[in-house]
């Protein structure tokens, strides 16, 4: 690994791009008003753009206004311009299987990005959709026809772009998995240095507290290098979050003072920034996890606290085993989509969760709209249970107890409730009318709940947590108090004797007040009754939830061709994807570290700019992969309403791919309320 | 669970991380031990009837409060021995250092007023991979001549029944004296609502809402 290349120059790509964004500013106005003026004569022009460009046509608009519709382009400086930051980043994959060569004289890509921006009226005409893609896809045909012969990694299938200047050659995938991804603590720095990704969390002071990979002893040896990084930057102390490109590697630091943390990748995907600064870019988005998540076990005032007093405080003190397994967990799934321990002798693959990050959204779980009205109903109804006993002194107002106002609520302080399968989806949310939990804030939460959960796995004893929780963007200074209880459906004795299969489900409310354990209890109880107690209910949801496990584009939705989709609905910040295991027809690890490599291209791809509510703005985004054995095209289409994301093989049609994608899109917006829960149940 | 009327006794177990009490209540309750048992997360709440075998007559409704041994939760512990009947102190028989933090609860829960009538088992846990003998005396040597170490292992069983059975044993008549005087009370109010609910023609409902 290069952490010893730091004294590289840094690339600047911040004015270079800035340069782009005023010159595609003209470009954008005039090819806007041309294309209004005649939508089909225009189809030529998208044409000569598209057949002779290079590798990118994504151009960052941050300094532009008003959201015109353009068509990103790329011939004039993809080829003789000054590269953009993806070009940049494109070019660095001379190496490897995906790259096209700078130099040479054809200036075919194997891998094609392009795409189009359409002030369509909203409705998705799939004509015109037909024709757009038609023509965005005629510039990458040729890439088809370039398969790189030279020798090839195997492990290059996985990630074909990382950025090393001496890429080795493993035996098998799982030779390549195990030296450059699997997690490994140990004492070595050969293998640390192979490490594709590494994580670091630290105090000002320079401690580590958190390191993805290595052997204590090898992590202090980077600390003063990673802290005069940090020194090195703290002139403009204002800024939180920090990036540095190197030429195969990029850093990024997000200052939560008095901690770092510290995300160093040799990922290409990785790279791409967001256009709404680093906050938003892939690794920003994985430090904001990493620090939330000790937030919501810490707060931040605790932390503040702890480090005000000695600079050197250590950290590690207060974190138990269970906390660095999670770090260790989250920053193998944020990173590669699933997780595996040190020795592999138990992994787990989680796409939905690496998804969930990546379009910063919520999963739910699949459910018919009559079921989830009667869970919803059940949640509302346990917030209105009131107070059972009455004091023994006052028998006079016992008249009148159904005159009596809010004061006789069982539980006034529970805040939230949940209930919510096992695999982070949200079956049912009931919020305060005026109030409702941040996506952050609800992650944070539904790690909580899953942690609690795998703790429980081993274990048969039914037990009701009360778990001090710090919401980071509700209140970072304070605690709310969790009640969290799983039961399993399938415990509940049936008079009708239908035997259904194991199926867990966690109860989580949210109390302000950390003495009201027994009354929060209390409308557990209530919740589980009523779920439990009527057979059809029981019956209903244990079904749902059997069949919300998995969802088959082929059988699910009978739609062909596409294998894999993801689909978010914008309104209510949530999303669905298709089986990983569809994508191919098995699951395995790397297949998930294939999905996150085409999506995470996919979504980088998209310079998204402002879409409003209001405008019906339309924005199609192309890619197609040219792998050693096989080839896949990444599709997106982004609408004011929603985003959608898919993968298919490389041989399919350009009409298929439109036709079947309107298609899920479609299903997708007919059964939203089975898919979604949009803005969850309120209570006054 | 609310068919059979016994009374409630409140339970709670405290100890330095990782001594063992999550899997010394596991143990007790389904007679199941892990080794990768993970770190609790707050506390948990398990309720279970025992009687001790001495005794079968003597049947309580354990309200086990199995805490969080991390420094962090520290704060939050006073709110879960605070009128408990009972506190079951762990420390680890193979580390005796984590001798200090059970002192340390045994001191606390003594200065804490309101847990006076707290009687306090002094739980030595995995006793299956027990440290020097002569250790285990500087421990006792610390305690008055009156307290007992329990020893224990969840991974073997040992003295784990007993020690919930001493317990039970332990339980105070007054508790029952006190519970039966309840019940009793309780009987003649509800036959006395009975009476107003068909005055006030309302169904007073436990879950009613408005």
């Amino acid at each position: 690994m290069g952490v010893d290349d730091v004294n590289d120059k840094p690339s600047s790509n911040e004015g270079q791009d800035k340069g782009i964004g005023d010159r595609s500013a003209d470009k954008l106005n005039k090819v806007s008003s041309m294309y209004l003026g005649g939508k089909k004569n225009d189809m030529s022009l998208i044409n000569d753009c598209g057949l002779s460009s290079t590798a990118t046509t994504s151009v960052n608009f941050q300094n532009v206004e008003n959201h015109m519709p353009f068509l990103a382009e790329g011939n004039k400086h993809g080829t003789n311009g000054t590269p953009s930051m993806r070009d940049l980043s494109n070019s660095g994959r001379a190496g490897s299987v995906l790259s096209f060569d700078l130099d040479s004289t054809t200036r075919i890509p194997h891998s094609v990005e392009s795409s189009y921006y359409d002030d369509g009226d909203g409705s998705n005409s799939e004509e015109e959709l037909q024709d757009l893609f038609q023509n965005l896809i005629a510039r990458g045909d040729q890439s088809k026809l370039l398969k790189n012969s030279s020798k090839e990694s195997k492990g290059m299938r996985l990630i074909p772009d990382i950025s090393d200047v001496d890429m080795v050659s493993y035996n098998s995938d799982s030779d390549f998995i195990r030296k450059r991804i699997s997690l490994s603590k140990i004492d070595d720095p050969d293998l640390f240095h192979t490490k594709l990704k590494h994580f670091f969390v630290l105090s000002a002071a320079g401690k580590p507290i958190y390191s993805m990979n290595g052997s204590e002893r090898l992590v202090i040896g980077y600390m003063g290098l990673i802290t005069s990084i940090i020194s090195s930057f703290q002139e403009s102390i204002d800024e939180e979050i920090k990036s540095v490109t190197f030429n195969n590697i990029k850093v990024v630091i997000l200052n939560k003072s008095p901690l770092f943390f510290v995300a160093l990748t040799k990922i290409k995907h990785e790279f791409s920034t967001s256009e709404y600064g680093e906050e938003e870019s892939l690794l920003g988005r994985q430090l904001k996890a990493l620090y939330n998540y000790l937030v919501s076990i810490l707060s931040k005032s605790s932390i503040t606290r702890s480090f005000r007093n000695r600079m050197n405080y250590d950290l590690r003190k207060v974190l138990s085993p269970l906390d660095f397994h999670n770090f260790d967990s989250f920053c193998m799934k944020l990173t590669y989509g699933f997780y595996s321990d040190e020795d592999d002798t138990q992994f787990e693959l989680d796409f939905s969760f690496f998804a969930s990050r990546l379009l910063n959204s919520l999963e739910c779980s699949r459910m018919r709209n009559k079921t989830r009205t009667r869970i919803n109903g059940i949640l509302q109804d346990s917030k209105k249970i009131k107070k059972d006993i009455p004091k023994e002194d006052d028998s006079s107002s016992y008249f009148f107890k159904s005159e009596t106002s809010n004061q006789s609520y069982l539980a006034p302080d529970m805040l939230f409730g949940f209930i919510t399968a096992p695999e982070m989806q949200i079956i049912s949310y009931l919020h305060p009318k005026n109030h409702r939990l941040t996506t952050n804030d609800i992650s944070v939460l539904l790690s909580m709940i899953t942690s609690i959960h795998e703790t429980r796995k081993s274990s048969s004893v039914a037990e009701d947590s009360w778990v001090p929780l710090c919401l980071p963007d509700f209140n970072s200074t304070g605690f709310v108090h969790i009640f969290l209880k799983v039961i399993d459906l399938s415990k509940y004795v049936a008079v009708d004797g239908i035997e259904i299969p194991y199926t867990p489900i966690t109860i989580a409310l949210i109390s302000g007040n950390k003495n009201n354990f027994f009354e929060i209890q209390e409308i557990s109880k209530y919740i589980i009754d009523r779920i439990t107690g009527s057979e059809s209910l029981r019956n209903e949801l244990a079904n749902e939830l059997t069949q919300s496990k998995s969802l088959s584009i082929s059988q699910d939705l009978n739609i062909p061709s596409i294998k894999h989709f993801m689909f978010k609905s914008k309104q209510s910040n949530q999303f669905i994807t298709s089986d990983a295991k569809d994508f191919t027809g098995s699951i395995d690890k790397s297949i998930v570290i294939n999905l996150v490599y085409f999506y995470s291209n996919l979504y980088h791809s998209r310079t998204d700019g402002k879409l409003s509510a209001l405008s019906s703005n339309r924005r199609l985004n192309y890619y197609h992969w040219v792998l050693p054995d096989n080839s896949v095209i990444g599709f997106m289409l982004i609408h004011s309403d929603y985003e959608y994301y898919c993968l298919c093989d490389g041989d399919i049609s350009s009409s298929d791919i439109i036709t079947n994608s309107l298609n899920i899109i479609r299903w997708c917006q007919k059964y939203k309320k089975r898919l979604f829960i949009g803005d969850g149940v309120t209570f006054s | 669970m609310d068919g059979e009327r016994i009374p409630g006794y409140k339970v709670v177990i405290l100890g330095d991380t990782s001594v063992g009490k999550t899997s010394l209540v596991h143990r007790f309750l389904k007679n199941e031990f892990n080794e990768h048992t993970a770190n609790t997360i707050g506390a948990a709440f398990i309720t279970v009837d025992h009687n001790s075998n001495v005794n079968p007559n003597k049947r309580v409704r354990l309200e086990i409060w199995d805490t969080a041994g991390q420094e962090r939760y520290r704060s939050l512990t006073p709110m879960y021995y605070r009128n408990a009947k009972a506190a079951l102190v762990c420390f680890d028989l193979s580390s005796v250092d984590t001798f200090e933090k059970a002192q340390y609860w045994l001191e606390q829960l003594s200065l804490n007023s309101s847990s006076e009538d707290t009687k306090k088992y002094i739980v030595g846990t995995k006793s299956d991979k027990i440290a020097e003998a002569e250790e285990i005396d500087h421990v006792k040597d610390r305690l008055d001549d009156t307290a007992v170490i329990f020893e224990t292992s969840a991974k073997t069983g040992q003295g784990i029944n007993q020690l919930f059975d001493k317990l039970v044993d332990d339980v105070d008549e007054q508790i029952f004296d006190e519970f039966n005087k309840r019940c009793e009370e309780e009987l003649r109010r509800e036959s006395e609502n009975s009476m107003i609910n068909v005055l006030s023609k309302t169904v007073h409902n436990k879950y009613s809402c408005c």
